[in-house]
C-alpha cells in the first residue's frame, strides 16, 4: 500500500474516533442542558399560577418539553458532523507528540511538488500513521461536565422535594420560630374563615362581608402583592372602625353607670356597666326582677335578622329605660318599673353581642396585620427590589468619589496647580509650537585647528573605479608642519548634552508616570 | 538530487552540528540553546546579537566557535570614536615609484568570514550602520566600488545591556538585519564549578577545527531546502501579524504595548530558523513546535514597544512569551 493511502485510512480511523467522542461530549452537554431547564421547570411550575399549555400539558410543562427537544436536536446535529481529514491529522499529531508530521504529509500529498523531500516526509508519515492506534490514541473518557451533570441530578431531586413546600411570594423563606411560612399563613387563613362565619353567625352581615372580601383577594391565585395589600388594608380600617364604634359604646356605658350612682339596688348593675361588661349588667337587672316576671321571651330572645348590632338607638333606648326604672322612689319592682327594665335588659344583650362582635374583628385585625408585615418584610427582601434601590443615581460627592466629571476634573486641575512653575516639564514660552529658544551653548568656543591644508588632485586613470574620474583631496602641506592639539576625551559637559540629544525620551524615567497619568486622565475626560 | 543523497546530506548535517557542539562545549559550560542559536543563524545565512551581561562568555563563545569552524575570523572593538572606515577599509595615497599618486582600498576587518563585532552599541549609529550593506547584501562599497565579501560571511554582535552611559541604541533598520538576537543568561551553581575548573588552571581546555567552509555551505544549502507545509507557514504569519497592533489579528498585549510589529524579515527568519531546528531534532519537515522554538529569538529585537510599555516596565519577551502561547495552530 502507498505511504498516501496508509496516511489517508489511518487518519479516517482518527476522524471516526474523534466523532464518537464528540457525540459523548455533546450527550453530556445535552443531559446539562436539560438537567438546568428541568430544575427552572419545576421551580416555575411551583412558583406561578398554573396556565394552559399544549396537550393538555401546563405551559411550564409544554415549554419544557420544547426546549429538551431543541437542546437535544441541535446536540445530534453537531454529534453527526463529519470533521475535515486536516482536523483529524492535528488532533493525531498533538496527541502522539508527532509534531506536524501527519498534518504536513496530508499537506504535501495534496500537491505536486518534485522535491526529493516530499517522498521522505510522506515515509515518515505514514510509517507514524500505521503505527497509531485510534482507540488508545483518543480513549473515551468522561467528560468533565458529567460531574456538573451529576451536581444537577441532586439539585433537581432536592429542587423537586422542596418546590411543593414553597411559597409563590415567599419562597424559602422561614418564620423565626422554624415554621415555614407557607404553613403560617394557612394558619392564619383559616383563622380569618372562622372569624367570617362567626360574623355570619351573629348576623354581622358587614364584617362578614369585608372578610369575605379580604379571604377572595389573598386566595385568589394570581393575585398581586399590591390587591392582597389593599385588601388588607381595607380590611383592617374597617375592624378599626368597629374598635371605635364599641370604645364609644363602653364610654356611653360608663356614662350609664354614673347615672345610677346613689342607687344601692342597682350597685352590681353600676359596677358592671362601668367596666364595660354589656352581659354581666343584663344579669344583674334580670334578678332583680322578680322570679315570675322573667319573661322566657327575654332570656331567650334573639336578635332580630334584618336589625344591625349597631344600631346608637339601642344605647339611646337603653338609656332612657335604665333613668325612668332608677327615677322610681319604690323599692319595689312594679309592672311599669319591670317593663323598662325587661326592655333595658333586652338592649344590653344586643348591644353586649356587638361589643362580642367588635373584639373578635380586633382578633382578626391583628392577623391581619401579621399578614401584611410578612408581605411587607419579604417585598422589600425581594432581588428586583433590592436591585431597584442599589440602580438610584447617587448625587455629586467630592468626598466619597462618586463625583461625575466636574468633581474628577476639580481635582486634577487642583493637583496640577499645585505644581512650582520649575518642576514640570515644557514650561518655557513656545514648547508646544516647536518656536522654543534655544538652550544655551555648552562647552567652549570651536577653535579652528592650527594647521594649514594642500589640494592636491590624483589623476583618474591610476585609480580604480568604472569611471576613473580626477579625486581630489587635502594633504598636510610639506611646508608648515600641523599642529593638531590633541585632546583625550571630549569635556564634560559636551559628553552630557550628547547623551540628551541621543536620548529618543526625554522625559526621566522617574517622571514618566506622572505623564502617563496626565495623558490617560486626558484620554478619559474626551472619552466622556 | 535523489531521497538517498537527502537522507545522506540530513546525516551528515546532523554529525557536523554534533561535533560542533561538542567541540565548543569543551570551552562553553551550558548555554546549549545559545550555541544552537548561534550555529542556526550561521546556517540560515543569518547574522546574531548577542545580549549579556560582562563576563556570561559571549566574546569567548565567537572566539570559541571561530576557532571550531574552518574560517577566517576577524574581531572588532566598538568604540566611541569608531568610524566607519575602520570597519569596512578606506582608499589610502601610494606613491609609484616615478612619484605618481594613486588611491589603494585597504579592506577593514569586515572582509572576513565570521566577524565579532564586540559591544556594537558602544559605536555611534553612522559607525554601526556601515555594517548594514554587509549584512543584508554580502557585500561592501567603498568610494564608487563595490567589494563582494567572502561566503559564509556572519556577523556576531555583543552587546551589555547593563552599562547605558556612553552608548548609542542600534538603529530599527540595524536591528532587523540581524537574524536572532539571543540572550546569555548568568550561569547557575554546577556551571559555575565548571567554569572555575576549566579556567582556572595552568592548561585552558583546547579546541580542534572540525567544520571546513566547504562544509558549512553544503549545511546552508540543506536546511534551506527543508519542506514548509502551508498551514505551518500560515502560523508563522499569524505570530508575525500578532504582534502588528494595527491589523486585525493584533493580540490584545501587542495593541496595548506595541509601537511597530515584526518587519517580513521576522517572518524570514520563523521560517528559517525554524528549518535549521527542524533538521536538528531529526524532522524532514518543518512543524509549528520549530517556528515556536525560534519565535523569541527571531522577533524580539524586531518589537518596538511604545512609551506605556517603557512606563509598565513591559519587555518584548515577556509580550512574545503571551503571543506564541495564545496563538493557535
Amino acid at each position: 500500500m502507498a505511504d498516501r493511502e496508509i496516511l489517508l485510512n489511518a487518519l479516517d480511523g482518527v476522524e471516526r474516533r474523534l466523532r464518537l467522542d464528540r457525540a459523548l461530549k455533546y450527550g453530556i452537554d445535552a443531559a446539562v442542558a436539560v438537567l438546568g431547564l428541568a430544575i427552572v421547570a419545576v421551580v416555575l411550575h411551583a412558583a406561578t399560577a398554573p396556565r394552559a399549555g399544549l396537550f393538555g400539558l401546563s405551559l411550564v410543562v409544554t415549554l419544557f418539553l420544547l426546549a429538551c427537544v431543541v437542546v437535544v436536536a441541535a446536540s445530534a446535529v453537531r454529534a453527526m458532523n463529519r470533521g475535515s481529514r486536516e482536523q483529524a491529522a492535528g488532533e493525531a499529531d498533538r496527541r502522539a507528540g508527532l509534531h506536524d508530521t501527519l498534518a504536513s504529509a496530508l499537506w504535501f500529498s495534496s500537491r505536486s511538488e518534485a522535491s526529493p523531500w516530499i517522498p521522505l516526509v510522506m515515509a515518515r508519515a505514514a510509517r507514524a500513521a500505521a503505527a497509531l492506534d485510534p482507540v488508545r490514541l483518543i480513549p473515551l473518557t468522561a467528560p468533565p461536565r458529567v460531574r456538573l451533570a451529576l451536581v444537577l441530578v441532586v439539585v433537581l431531586a432536592a429542587v423537586g422535594w422542596m418546590a411543593p413546600r414553597l411559597v409563590s411570594n415567599d419562597l424559602l423563606s422561614v418564620a423565626v420560630d422554624g415554621t415555614p411560612v407557607r404553613e403560617r399563613a394557612n394558619e392564619e387563613l383559616a383563622a380569618l374563615r372562622k372569624l367570617a362565619d362567626e360574623a355570619a353567625r351573629r348576623g354581622d352581615e358587614a364584617a362578614k362581608a369585608k372578610l369575605e372580601q379580604v379571604l377572595a383577594a389573598l386566595e385568589r391565585p394570581g393575585a398581586s402583592d399590591e390587591e392582597k395589600r389593599r385588601a388588607l388594608d381595607e380590611a383592617r380600617q374597617f375592624a378599626e372602625q368597629r374598635g371605635l364604634d364599641a370604645a364609644a359604646d363602653r364610654e356611653r356605658l360608663r356614662q350609664l353607670a354614673d347615672q345610677l350612682n346613689g342607687r344601692a339596688e342597682y350597685a352590681d348593675v353600676a359596677q358592671a356597666l362601668r367596666s364595660g361588661d354589656a352581659r354581666a349588667a343584663a344579669d344583674a337587672l334580670k334578678r332583680m326582677l322578680p322570679e315570675g316576671a322573667r319573661d322566657p321571651a327575654i332570656e331567650n330572645a334573639t336578635p332580630d335578622a334584618n336589625k344591625t348590632p349597631d344600631d346608637a338607638s339601642n344605647l339611646d333606648v337603653l338609656q332612657e329605660s335604665l333613668q325612668s326604672a332608677a327615677q322610681n322612689p319604690d323599692r319595689d319592682v312594679t309592672g311599669e318599673t319591670q317593663g323598662k327594665i325587661s326592655k333595658a335588659v333586652q338592649n344590653l344583650e344586643e348591644i353586649a353581642k356587638r361589643l362580642d362582635g367588635a373584639t373578635a374583628l380586633n382578633q382578626a385585625r391583628r392577623k391581619l396585620d401579621t399578614m401584611s408585615m410578612s408581605m411587607s418584610r419579604d417585598t422589600r427582601l425581594r432581588a428586583g427590589r433590592f436591585g431597584q434601590q442599589e440602580g438610584t443615581p447617587s448625587s455629586d460627592s467630592p468626598e466619597t468619589g462618586e463625583a461625575n466629571i466636574q468633581g474628577g476634573a476639580m481635582y486634577r486641575q487642583a493637583a496640577v496647580a499645585k505644581e512650582r512653575e520649575g518642576e514640570r516639564d515644557g514650561v518655557r514660552a513656545g514648547d508646544a509650537s516647536g518656536n522654543a529658544q534655544g538652550d544655551p551653548v555648552l562647552g567652549d568656543e570651536m577653535k579652528r585647528p592650527e594647521a594649514k591644508y594642500k589640494l592636491e588632485t590624483i589623476r583618474g586613470e591610476d585609480r580604480a573605479g568604472p569611471e576613473g574620474d580626477d579625486s581630489t583631496f587635502y594633504a598636510a602641506s610639506r611646508q608648515n608642519q600641523a599642529k593638531v592639539q590633541y585632546r583625550t576625551e571630549p569635556p564634560p559637559q559636551y559628553r552630557r548634552a550628547e547623551e540628551e540629544a541621543m536620548n529618543p525620551e526625554r522625559i526621566a524615567l522617574r517622571h514618566r508616570p506622572i505623564v502617563k497619568r496626565y495623558f490617560t486622565q486626558l484620554r478619559e475626560q474626551d472619552a466622556k | 538530487m535523489t531521497t538517498v543523497e537527502v537522507d545522506r546530506r540530513i546525516e551528515q548535517f546532523q554529525n557536523n552540528m554534533r561535533l560542533v557542539r561538542t567541540e565548543v562545549g569543551r570551552v562553553i559550560v551550558g548555554n546549549d540553546d545559545v550555541i544552537d542559536g548561534v550555529m542556526t543563524c550561521l546556517l540560515a545565512r543569518g547574522h546574531v546579537l548577542l545580549e549579556g551581561i560582562p563576563g556570561v562568555g559571549k566574546t569567548k563563545l565567537v572566539q570559541t566557535l571561530a576557532d571550531v569552524l574552518h574560517l577566517k575570523f576577524s574581531r572588532i572593538q566598538f568604540t566611541p570614536d569608531l568610524m566607519p572606515g575602520d570597519i569596512i577599509g578606506t582608499s589610502i595615497v601610494r606613491e609609484d615609484e616615478g612619484g605618481k599618486k594613486y588611491f589603494e582600498f585597504q579592506p577593514g576587518p569586515i572582509f572576513a568570514n565570521m566577524v565579532l563585532a564586540d559591544e556594537i552599541n558602544r559605536a555611534t549609529p553612522k559607525t554601526q550602520s556601515a555594517l548594514l550593506e554587509a549584512m543584508q547584501e554580502n557585500s561592501v562599497s567603498a568610494g564608487k566600488t563595490t567589494h563582494p565579501l567572502q561566503q559564509p560571511f556572519f556577523v556576531l554582535a555583543t552587546m551589555n545591556p547593563l552599562e547605558m552611559e556612553g552608548t548609542y541604541p542600534l538603529p530599527e533598520a540595524q536591528l532587523d538585519r540581524f537574524f536572532f538576537k539571543l540572550k546569555m543568561g548568568f550561569p547557575g551553581v554546577d556551571e559555575l564549578h565548571e567554569v572555575l575548573d576549566r579556567t582556572t588552571h595552568a592548561r585552558e581546555p583546547q579546541v580542534d577545527r572540525v567544520l571546513a567552509q566547504g562544509e558549512i555551505l553544503e549545511m546552508r544549502e540543506t536546511a534551506r531546502e527543508v519542506p514548509v507545509a502551508r498551514p505551518v507557514q500560515d502560523y508563522a504569519i499569524r505570530l508575525t501579524l500578532a504582534t502588528h497592533p494595527e491589523s486585525n489579528q493584533a493580540h490584545e498585549l501587542a495593541k496595548k504595548y506595541v509601537r511597530f510589529g515584526a518587519s517580513p524579515r521576522g517572518t524570514q527568519a520563523l521560517i528559517l530558523g525554524a528549518k535549521v531546528h527542524a533538521l536538528l531534532n531529526d524532522r524532514v519537515h518543518v512543524a509549528t513546535d520549530d517556528v515556536r522554538a525560534v519565535a523569541l529569538s527571531a522577533l524580539r529585537h524586531r518589537l518596538l514597544l511604545n512609551f506605556e510599555a517603557e512606563a509598565d516596565r513591559v519587555d518584548t519577551d515577556a509580550i512574545l512569551s503571551r503571543i506564541v502561547e495564545q496563538v493557535g495552530v
